[in-house]
């Protein structure tokens, strides 16, 4: 059953995290708001980044742990990460991990971007999803999964039911809210 | 019976073989046929294996299965796999694809490599080689072997008979009313009669002519879906094709992404027997013509019709299979490897990109640019840089067997630098030079792409650590280059990944630079080469800050009096015609200063033309082509939130009915009112005094203003002055005193 969750203001979610599927769906993958949660996990234990949609930007991460820390090397060194450029090598690369289940928080970045790819055919896409959302079922046993993603474009709405398979395979899923139209347009003409 | 001739085309036929063309040593053009059985592979699994085992035993087409163990390139041991055996090309894919869906698991190999690359893999044979072979009374090929290589510096080529077909405008903008058909033998204008007249000519035409290469205009978007349909509609027979027993084969138009470009190519057309290029999709066709076309086609083995349309990646993948496939190396069907856990840290120390140390803005005389042989790919193979290879110590490699990439790599880069050598030997005007450019700049974008590919997610044979450790070499190589110019006394200005810019008191000759570039090519172990003197370069500052130099923007002229230009509007493909223009001249102007001193007269000309320029728009001078923007849209026009003036074209477009897809080629022109722009390609008459003038004024005087910004002259000040002319300029009275002096 999905709970829903009440977002911390650094990090999405409310930290510690527990052992569970997290999902965040937001624009850009919310590239910025998991970068976050990246570090504030960094300056405190191991964090094992997969990063599925080359969202991985260490200079960003480098900024937002400075102030926290003077050894930022070592909280450098506690990301551990990969990227894969194709649904084949992102199911390839949970397999990998799943071998060696990580016990600290596993971060999934942009995790469909490579899915919506109109060269894999849709089913192909779906099984390899199936199959990486199975492997990820296992590693929640051993540590929290946190799993970033973005609506489906426009442009791929055909591939809608992935987003939907992801959010029926997670514990907890928080959608970011659709933006506000802006000051200028509520405000009323005066003349 | 024996024949001897030039590989024209190959292809699969109906009885499950292929079928070849050739071009006869005796002008006869010879149809063979040829038995092609072969295999692919499979590993995963036993429980899996042995029931794809039981699923395909005594499947028609399968001669035989086997357990082999092959070498899988980015294992470290060979892999067990099954080796299915089968009768023919075509059985292959029928079989793959059923079994592919049914086990999606596995590990396919060697299951969708195309046919030319299989055959050149097993016989050596590509297209246009020359190639002795037996065959029986039916045609039917029995033995063959290749007379010539592809890395032939001069090679014989066949005499091919080339058909020029093209209409007597843009379809997109007006009414075709006639055909032009052109051969070294006829050129024949043919209107297009209601009766279809045309389609008897064009018949008889090739017929009578036989051509090997039909070159058109628009044949894949227009001309050959127009004429097949006509053919159709008046029931007016059209054989296009060599073989007749085949009709006109039509790919899919597509949309995709290439090196930061979203590119959309139309429809294709293509022949069996002969081929069909059109020079409008062949999206190298302005680099490297069709010298440059049969070029890359002979390396790469991709057919003809393919190797000028697709882009150079494909003849790399191609080329890279081949290497593959000779070194008895598992082709991969989906790449699975990925990259290994780094941390933080090292992310950041290895995903970086060239070497870049920004320029010093403003204007320099008697500089030398050096540029570095095709840099990466001479990084590669020194650096022994492939997937499978374990990663170099800088640009000492880890190995000295060459891996499946450097392998490949090694024949093209020497090959490139044998045919510049030879175009050195000739005077610039002899009619070989331009054949042998055309030629060396196929093979420099084949040299260019592999470094990329590296890193593409789709390369067979690409690893995302060995496409850092080439910019790794790059970097390390640039560095030594800049350490040893330094220690020679030069001022290093600037560096663009594979060049260098420098300068010392005293030389401004290429003599003068001969002992910095041996010392270079020493400590670097690449080569260097000088790209020339300049009398004077400009490096440009920002647009939105002009205290900040930019990287690769700038532009000089050399001693020789040859005008460089990078990163200018003139460079650009969306500048309209007549800015490009304008700006190129205002720089030809300046470009007539030998000396400092010359170039403050020469500043007042490129001025003066810039303000006759400026004249001509007002008074409605300039014709209206000239004027087009080539825009473009990159997405589905719903797609986009905001309206830029190239989706606002294509919306026109789409609403007359004209389908828009994403990468296409938006031509509009800027207008005064609503709606602001409109598309080119509707073919609506426009009024000139319809135009946008302040919007021209504006791009003319942002194109003028980057010419004249070494000189002190801002664009805010130029466009001020384009637009009310009544502020003085103010130059840089420093700079024109050092002028005035020298």
């Amino acid at each position: 059953m999905m709970e829903s969750y009440r977002p911390d203001s650094l990090t999405l979610f409310k930290m510690p995290l527990p052992p569970k599927r997290f999902l965040a769906i937001g624009a850009h993958a919310l590239t910025d708001r998991m970068l976050q949660l990246i570090s504030a996990l960094a300056l405190k234990q191991t964090v094992t980044v997969l990063d599925c949609g080359n969202r991985s930007n260490m200079y960003a991460v480098a900024r937002l742990i400075r102030p926290y820390t003077s050894d930022p090397v070592s909280v450098m060194n506690n990301i551990r990460l990969s990227r894969a450029f194709t649904c084949y090598q992102v199911l390839a690369m949970i397999q990998a991990t799943a071998k060696d289940p990580p016990r600290e928080p596993l971060v999934l970045l942009d995790m469909l971007a490579t899915f919506l790819d109109e060269d894999v055919e849709l089913k192909d896409s779906q099984r390899l999803l199936n199959h990486s959302l199975d492997l990820l079922e296992n590693l929640s046993y051993f540590a929290p999964v946190v799993i970033s993603t973005r609506q489906i474009p426009a442009i791929a709405e055909n591939r809608g039911v992935l987003l939907e398979q992801l959010k029926a395979s997670v514990d907890v899923c928080w959608e970011e809210p659709l933006s506000l139209p802006t000051s200028q347009e509520l405000q009323l003409a005066l003349f | 019976m024996s024949f001897r001739g030039w590989l024209l085309d190959l292809y699969l036929n109906q009885e499950e073989g292929l079928t070849l063309w050739f071009i006869g040593e005796d002008d006869r053009r010879a149809c063979f046929r040829q038995a092609f059985p072969l295999s692919f592979h499979v590993a995963g699994p036993n429980e899996q294996l042995r029931a794809l085992w039981k699923r395909v035993s005594g499947k028609t087409g399968v001669l035989g299965l086997s357990r082999k163990q092959k070498q899988d390139v980015f294992a470290a041991d060979p892999v067990d796999v099954m080796q299915i055996d089968m009768i023919s090309p075509a059985s292959q894919v029928r079989l793959f694809r059923d079994i592919e869906a049914e086990f999606p698991d596995l590990t396919y190999y060697d299951a969708d490599v195309t046919i030319g690359t299989r055959y050149m893999a097993r016989h050596g044979v590509f297209p246009l080689a020359l190639c002795e072979l037996e065959a029986d009374e039916n045609q039917v090929i029995q033995s063959i072997r290749p007379l010539n290589t592809r890395w032939d510096l001069i090679p014989e080529l066949p005499p091919l008979r080339i058909f020029e077909l093209k209409p007597d405008c843009d379809p997109n903008r007006g009414k075709v009313r006639s055909l032009l058909m052109r051969t070294d033998r006829f050129a024949r204008q043919v209107p297009l009669d209601p009766a279809g007249d045309y389609l008897r000519l064009i018949n008889e035409a090739l017929a009578a002519y036989d051509p090997d290469i039909l070159v058109t205009d628009w044949g894949d978007s227009w001309l050959i879906p127009f004429l097949s349909a006509q053919s159709e509609e008046k029931d007016i027979p059209l054989q296009l094709n060599r073989d007749t027993t085949r009709p006109v084969r039509w790919q899919k138009e597509t949309t995709y992404f290439s090196y930061g470009h979203i590119i959309y190519r139309p429809e294709e057309a293509h022949l069996f027997g002969r081929c069909h290029v059109d020079r409008k999709s062949s999206m190298m066709w302005s680099d490297y013509s069709l010298a440059g076309t049969l070029e890359m086609a002979r390396v790469t083995t991709l057919p003809i019709e393919k190797a000028a349309r697709v882009s150079p990646g494909q003849g790399i993948s191609a080329m890279q299979v081949i290497t593959a496939l000779e070194k008895d190396v598992l082709v991969p069907y989906q790449k699975r490897q990925v990259e290994e856990f780094k941390s933080g840290i090292q992310l950041i120390q290895s995903d970086r990109g060239g070497m870049i140390y920004q320029p010093k803005a403003g204007l320099h005389m008697d500089v030398a640019q050096v540029d570095f042989v095709s840099m990466y790919p001479a990084v590669i193979i020194k650096g022994n840089i492939s997937p499978e290879v374990p990663l170099p110590d800088l640009l000492e490699p880890a190995r000295e067997e060459l891996g499946v990439v450097p392998l490949t790599l090694k024949p093209l880069y020497e090959k490139r630098v044998e045919i510049k050598k030879k175009i050195r030997q000739y005077p610039p005007d002899h009619p070989m030079v331009a054949t042998l450019k055309e030629r060396a700049n196929a093979l420099k974008w084949l040299l260019v792409v592999c470094f990329g590919f590296l890193g593409y997610k789709n390369a067979r044979y690409g690893r995302i650590e060995a496409h850092e450790a080439v910019t790794k070499g790059g970097r390390e190589v640039l560095l030594r280059a800049k350490e040893v110019a330094e220690s020679e006394g030069f001022e290093v200005l600037h560096m663009y990944v594979d060049a260098l810019w420098i300068k010392k008191r005293g030389c401004n000759k290429q003599e003068h630079f001969t002992d910095v570039i041996s010392k270079i090519n020493l400590h670097t172990g690449l080569t260097i080469n000088l790209d020339g003197v300049y009398r004077w370069v400009a490096f440009l500052p920002s647009k939105t800050d002009a205290r900040i130099p930019i990287a690769n923007r700038y532009f000089g002229v050399f001693q020789s009096g040859e005008i460089k230009v990078r990163g200018l509007e003139a460079r650009r493909r969306d500048t309209p015609i007549w800015i490009a223009a304008v700006q190129k001249q205002m720089i030809a102007l300046l470009g007539q200063a030998r000396t400092k001193a010359e170039l403050s007269a020469c500043i007042h000309e490129a001025f003066s033309f810039y303000y006759t320029s400026l004249q001509k728009l007002e008074e409605n001078q300039v014709p209206l082509d000239q004027l087009v923007i080539n825009g473009k849209v990159s997405y589905a026009l719903e797609a986009y939130r905001a309206s830029t003036a190239s989706v606002r074209a294509a919306r026109q477009m789409e609403a007359a009915g004209m389908p828009v897809k994403p990468g296409m080629r938006i031509r509009f022109i800027y207008r005064k009112g609503e709606p602001d722009v409109v598309a080119w390609d509707l073919g609506k008459p426009i009024d000139a005094l319809e135009v946008n003038k302040p919007k021209y004024i504006e791009l003319l005087a942002k194109a003028g203003s980057a010419v004249l910004a070494p000189f002190g002259i801002s664009e805010a000040l130029f466009r001020e002055w384009s637009e009310n002319r009544s502020i003085q300029l103010k130059l840089n009275q420093a700079l024109f005193r050092d002028l005035r002096s020298s």
